[in-house]
């Protein structure tokens, strides 16, 4: 025989409640269902599990969009490109925007902006950048090794290099702001 | 010049010289590009693809590669043509085993080939033997400017080349160092190499590029960030740092077995030998195995009876279709296994 609910005294308690009082002291409270219901105590009984999974992909409604979004170029849609892992034209890169950008982001590195090659672009700054590395690379050496000569001579080639760099990086901003 | 003619000898790549080529077999480096106006191939029809394919073909004579190239009509050649061109690295197996018009273009030396609708519109790729990034991307990127006066590439301001997978955009460069890394799998800390190259966002595939494993204790290294990172900048970290990095564990591993288990390390190259010399019938897992023990041999300077590079080419001709191509037809799995064994006691030179 359990305990009977302290509200109505009929039915057997299934609610427990444990209230702490102002004091510090905890209070034990028993209630039957029905009694828990009226007080407002209990929630409804639970939703099959379908849907609330349901509800939450609503509360969400931009999955489903997504998967449905369709580049007007080529007909592939979002969920489409999901599936195979390949997009169906160049322009899907715009249609997609900002859905694309976090695969991306996770692809590279969280790296979302080109820093290589532009058609058409002459290399001369790339060649410097590689050979700055290489300088640097001795450098760090040179002084590893307290060969201080070395690397004076090694220090001044780098500044000439890194304002040619920095001379050629101004050049190509200008031409891209022509 | 055809298919047929490439059976017989072996491409630069495989030639076992340039830098470190005791240890790297071959750099290779490719671009993806695609040709604005077109969808991606996964979404073009057959006549698209032929209509690519023609731009892409016509590119390439304006541009001149027409000269010390020749061009190969993938979709029209026989199964193990395509076959013979996968072993030799200068189509990837989706391009062999793809649909609709497709082609490549490969110099005499075989040094470059560029793959017409593959995943991309044109994947171009460039190859030499050991440690020559430098070379490859300076030979690749004039290719590519070449082009790109011919025919109009896909490319954003923000996101720079756009690529059919998202994981290719920007600059579209694969590099891929092939190493040849047998002492760090007997001494077992190639697992620890391996972990140390997945942290730098590295791929470690097989011999033949993705999905495979690595047979022959071929280990092949490339990149896989290609935005955010200038072409320049994944070159230099694989041919200043990450490459040189493993070839030194590789060569301490070898001196560290020839000073502590010269016996066994002499034994493993001699049984090796032994095998491949004698044998009636190999199959080419196995066949890759021995041969794998044998180049270390060669290259630490304990087996003399043979350069690497007769050890590479043996490499390349014990695979299925050159085996076939040499046999002039079709052969099964266990006629082919008697055919190697057959060629390798001729090329090891005792007629036993």
């Amino acid at each position: 025989m359990g305990i009977l609910c302290q509200c109505c005294n009929q039915a057997n308690a299934t609610v427990h409640l444990t209230d702490i009082q102002a004091g510090g002291e905890p209070v034990e409270r028993h209630y039957c269902e029905a009694c828990a219901a009226q007080e407002g105590i209990t929630m409804k009984p639970h939703e099959p599990i379908n849907t609330m999974i349901e509800k939450f992909v609503k509360m969400v409604p931009a999955m489903r969009d997504a998967a449905q979004l369709t580049c007007p170029n080529c007909g592939i849609s979002f969920g489409e490109f999901r599936a195979q892992g390949l997009l169906g034209c160049p322009e899907d890169y715009t249609e997609f925007g900002e859905l694309l950008m976090p695969l991306i982001r996770r692809a590279h590195d969280d790296c979302d902006v080109h820093r290589g090659k532009r058609p058409g672009q002459t290399n001369d700054v790339g060649k410097l950048r590689v050979q700055i590395r290489s300088l640097e690379r001795q450098l760090e050496d040179a002084i590893a090794e307290e060969a201080f000569e070395d690397a004076a001579r090694l220090r001044d080639q780098l500044n000439t290099l890194r304002s040619s760099y920095d001379a050629s990086k101004q050049n190509d901003a200008s031409e891209d702001g022509a | 010049m055809s298919v047929d003619d490439l059976t017989g000898h072996v491409g630069e790549w495989l030639r076992g010289t340039g830098p470190m080529s005791d240890i790297v077999i071959s750099s290779r480096i490719r671009l993806a590009r695609n040709i604005v106006g077109y969808p991606f191939l996964s979404r073009a029809s057959g006549d698209e693809k032929r209509e690519i394919y023609r731009a892409l073909a016509d590119a390439l004579a304006s541009a001149g590669f027409g000269s010390n190239s020749f061009f190969v009509d993938i979709e029209n050649i026989s199964d193990v043509d395509r076959q013979i061109l996968v072993e030799r690295h200068l189509i990837s197996r989706q391009h062999a085993e793809g649909e609709g018009s497709r082609g490549v273009s490969v110099s005499l030396n075989e040094t470059h080939a560029l793959m017409i609708n593959e995943e991309d519109h044109l994947r171009m790729q460039v190859l030499k033997s050991g440690l020559q990034l430098e070379t490859l991307w300076n030979d690749i990127n004039i290719i590519d400017d070449r082009l790109a006066s011919e025919i109009e590439f896909a490319f954003d301001e923000r996101l720079g080349y756009l690529t059919a997978c998202p994981t290719n955009v920007g600059t579209g460069l694969r590099v891929s160092v092939m190493l040849h890394l047998p002492a760090l799998k007997i001494t077992g800390e190639i697992e620890k190499v391996m972990r140390a190259a997945k942290d730098l966002k590295l791929a470690v595939r097989g011999l033949f590029g993705e999905g495979t494993d690595a047979i022959g204790d071929f280990y092949q290294v490339s990149n896989q960030v290609t935005l955010g990172v200038s072409e320049e900048e994944i070159i230099d970290m694989f041919s200043g740092q990450i490459i040189p990095q493993i070839v030194e564990y590789e060569r301490a591993a070898r001196e560290a077995l020839s000073d502590q288990r010269s016996v066994q390390l002499d034994d493993k190259v001699w049984r090796a030998y032994g095998i491949l010399e004698n044998a009636r019938a190999m199959a080419s897992e196995e066949t890759m195995f021995f041969l794998s023990h044998l180049r270390m041999g060669v290259s630490m300077g304990r087996f003399n009876q043979l350069d690497i590079g007769t050890i590479n080419e043996l490499f390349l001709q014990i695979q299925p279709a050159h085996l076939q191509k040499r046999n002039g037809g079709k052969l099964s799995g266990e006629q082919r296994s008697v055919a190697r064994a057959n060629y390798l006691r001729q090329r090891l030179g005792h007629n036993n």
